[in-house]
């Protein structure tokens, strides 16, 4: 008989393919046909291609940097598995399976391999699709020979393997940690966004920067990183199995290697080793789930703050109320203010990559910035203002629908509130990453105020389709539904096309009038008037009695 | 009608003002839909209503005015406290000022809430959250009072609590009370008149006495199971083990 863990794969497979519905097994054999296609057919026929394209003097260049860039491109490939299994999970934090297991006498232990194997099928065609990016370059470059490149992906798989027990390992100690507190999917869900940056900026980096993060990762400090040990092996096994010239293989011991290879495999069996069995051991410490007396801090509602008695008292107690109580439902979420903090940071990155990536020089910055810079940041926080203020945040479920719904006019009322109380979060939202920007690139005065005005259009008209699409289809609280993905894609390719829209009228109106400024502030009018459009229809879908 | 199954058909009812009247059912007989149309939620695709004296089609706002609901799960905001949820329902149905501050302390101290009142709701257990709901529904002291399951998650306390709070208002104010419920005792203890619904029509209508004198039932739990089956088979309970 299986063990208890095997039901718990089982069930966690079942969770991981539900979208597949009845035909999960075929299609899943379907998708695992179009990895290994994408793997030993597609893969191998770009680069080829690429190969003849570029020549050997390209390839000769590639491979005396190549074991630099592997390091480089494993931080951020490594990380990707680590966390975004992670913030995926986090997305959705939920305990109460684990009564149902632990009363039915599952060991911790169990809900941890069960969870891990159940989640490899998925999370390892992931990796089949990562990895052969890392194998192949080295394969070309090297001529590592169909031995070496087997072990390569031997290797590979083992150090993803750890690394998703790892993730695993993680996620379920915090789910374990805040699953039982009430703020516990809020906290989860905030986590889930703040964990993203980790990925985000060394992604940036290897994409934006290559040449110095590969010296960066040539330094003895990269050493720390175990994508590091990772890349070394690969970088071994890729030079002892491949045809490279003596010579050509002791520079690169020299100059890139600063471990021998026993000491990276060492190295990295002891890391695969420990996290397994550290695992193990802290399962029933870590996730000792309803375990001794627990105390519940309560979180108590304060007085109102000046500003929300101003807004109180400049809007009448009605409208004001709703107005307020919007405002501090918004703002009470922890998950909306960690959204709002990664549209700040990504807005600020961007408008850094602009300024100092590879399109940053050749254009001439002092020209170029104060036009790409509210464009690039008006891209990005428009976007994301329609996710992170539609999305899940306007009715928490039906039931808060039905009693808005019950008062005489209430959704008129409700979804006016809603939108004024957002425009009055999107000013800060918009306006602190402009400041930001324009302080670090060193942007005048009146460049930087220009900017912070069109990125607040931008934003509103993009809040606008948000909200007013998720009235036309609601996604209550929940974010793995299919409306919450269709309202998310659907308010995405709006914003983007009107924001395009935007960008050419007021290309065409700066050429036109020759004054950049108020050209770029007009610019933001279509996005502006199709976010309004969509918001009214919203109201009058939600306003809207059903048929019985 | 949703898609081809029709929630409720045949539905003639009239409900006196000032009573107490519980649409008793299992559960997807039609009771949700029942009330959700007569409060102006949903549309009938046939048929009319009138809820103290206005046409649910062709004045909602009236009825929403006139009317309370309370409906089956909360639906609150965790972040809210019960104070300021209580203040947005109030601002919604446009009360305020002292008045609506007076009225919302009367509720929470009926109810038993006050000492917790401005803890956020994410905190409170499912039965405190029904009592909060169970404030906002009488907020504005309507004239008519939909309840959906009152009483599904309190405990019997609390249930004896609304119960009475029912009676109170019923007898004081002259509100009248719709209320849908599949517990059978609450339903004979709060209401002066009772109507059976089964598979979306209405079977049985009248005073719990009269219809379990009617059936020749023991109370109104044996009426309710012979009206509309459930009753079980004793031998097939644990036929599996054979």
């Amino acid at each position: 008989m299986r063990g208890r863990w095997w039901a718990i794969a089982k069930a966690e497979f079942l969770v991981r393919t539900s979208r597949l519905h009845r035909a999960r097994w075929i299609l899943y054999l379907l998708l695992v046909g179009a990895v290994l296609l994408w793997a030993l057919a597609i893969l191998p026929l770009v680069f080829s291609l690429l190969l003849s394209r570029f020549g050997d003097a390209f390839w000769l260049l590639v491979s005396t940097s190549l074991p630099g860039f592997m390091r480089s491109i494993m931080l951020p490939v490594w990380l990707f598995v680590l966390i975004i299994p992670l913030s995926n999970s986090l997305d959705n934090v939920k305990t109460d399976q684990w009564e149902i297991l632990f009363s039915s006498g599952v060991q911790t232990r169990d809900v941890l391999l069960g969870s891990f194997l159940g989640k490899l099928p998925v999370t390892g065609l992931l990796v089949a699709v990562l990895a052969p990016l890392v194998v192949y370059p080295f394969a070309y470059a090297y001529g590592v020979s169909v031995l070496g490149q087997v072990l390569m992906i031997t290797v590979l798989i083992l150090f993803s393997v750890s690394t998703i027990w790892l993730s695993n390992v993680l996620s379920t100690a915090l789910h374990a940690k805040i699953g039982e507190s009430p703020r516990g999917d809020d906290i989860g869900k905030a986590l889930s966004w703040g964990v993203v940056p980790i990925v985000a900026v060394p992604a940036f980096c290897v994409m934006y920067w290559m040449g110095s993060t590969a010296q960066m990762m040539g330094t003895e400090a990269s050493v720390l990183f175990p994508s590091t040990w990772c890349a070394d092996v690969l970088t071994w096994v890729a030079v002892y199995t491949g045809n490279l010239p003596a010579s050509s293989m002791m520079n690169l011991e020299a100059y890139w290697l600063s471990l021998s290879p026993m000491a990276d495999i060492v190295l990295l069996l002891l890391f695969t080793v420990l996290l397994f069995v550290g695992g193990f051991r802290a399962a029933d410490s870590v996730f000792a789930y309803g375990a001794g007396p627990r105390f519940k801090k309560i979180a108590q509602a304060g007085p109102d703050n000046i500003v929300l008695k101003f807004f109180r008292r400049l809007l009448g107690q009605n409208f004001g109320t709703v107005l307020v109580t919007s405002i501090k439902d918004y703002t009470r979420k922890l998950q909306n203010v960690a959204k709002i903090a990664y549209g700040f940071f990504l807005s600020v990155l961007m408008a850094l990559v602009m300024a100092f990536g590879p399109l940053g020089g050749p254009v001439g910055n002092r020209v170029w910035l104060p036009v790409i810079t509210p464009i690039i940041m008006g891209m990005m926080l428009g976007m994301l203002a329609g996710v992170i203020f539609g999305g899940v945040g306007l009715f928490d479920s039906r039931n808060q629908l039905w009693i808005v719904k019950s008062t005489p006019s209430g959704v008129r009322t409700f979804i006016t509130a809603r939108v004024v109380s957002y425009m009055l979060i999107a000013i800060p939202y918009a306006f602190v990453p402009s400041l930001i920007a324009g302080g670090l690139l060193n942007l005048s005065l009146s460049d930087t105020f220009s900017a912070m005005l069109y990125v607040y259009t931008v934003a509103l008209g993009c809040l606008w389709v948000g909200i007013g699409i998720t009235a036309l289809n609601p996604s209550y609280d929940s974010s793995s539904s299919s409306a919450f993905t269709v309202n998310t894609v659907v308010t995405i390719v709006i914003s983007m096309i009107t924001i395009i829209a935007s960008m050419l009228l007021g290309a065409v109106a700066a050429i036109r009038e020759g004054a950049f400024q108020l050209a770029l502030v007009l610019g933001s009018v279509p996005c502006f008037t199709v976010g309004l459009v969509i918001a009214v229809l919203g109201t009058m879908r939600l306003n809207y009695s059903e048929l019985a | 009608m949703f898609g081809s199954i029709q929630a409720v058909k045949d539905l003639s009812l009239t409900v006196m003002e000032g009573s107490r009247f519980g649409l008793l059912g299992p559960n997807g007989a039609g009771k949700t839909t029942t009330v959700r149309i007569l409060s102006g939620l949903l549309r009938q695709s046939s048929g009319t209503a009138t809820v103290c004296g206005f046409d649910v089609s062709k004045n909602r706002n009236r009825v929403k005015e006139a009317t309370g609901l309370l409906p089956e799960s909360p639906g609150l905001y965790s972040k809210l406290s019960a104070v300021e949820f209580l203040e947005f329902v109030g601002a919604l149905r446009r009360k305020g000022g002292e008045e609506l501050h007076r009225r919302i302390d009367s509720l929470l101290g009926i109810l038993g809430l006050e000492s917790r009142q401005n803890d956020l709701l994410e905190s409170y257990s499912s039965g405190m959250k029904q009592k909060v709901l169970v404030a906002s529904t009488l907020l504005h002291e309507p004239r008519l009072v939909f309840l959906d399951e009152p009483t599904s998650r309190l405990d019997p306390a609390a249930g004896v609590l609304v119960r009475d709070l029912i009676l109170a208002l019923a007898e004081e104010t002259n509100t009248t009370f719709f209320m849908c419920t599949h517990m059978t005792r609450f339903a004979e203890d709060s209401c002066d008149i009772i109507g059976i619904l089964n598979e979306g029509s209405l079977t049985t209508i009248g005073p719990p006495s009269e219809i379990v004198q009617q059936v020749g039932a023991k109370n109104l739990e044996d009426a309710y199971l012979r009206v509309v089956g459930g009753e079980v088979d004793r031998s097939k309970l644990l036929s599996w083990r054979k």
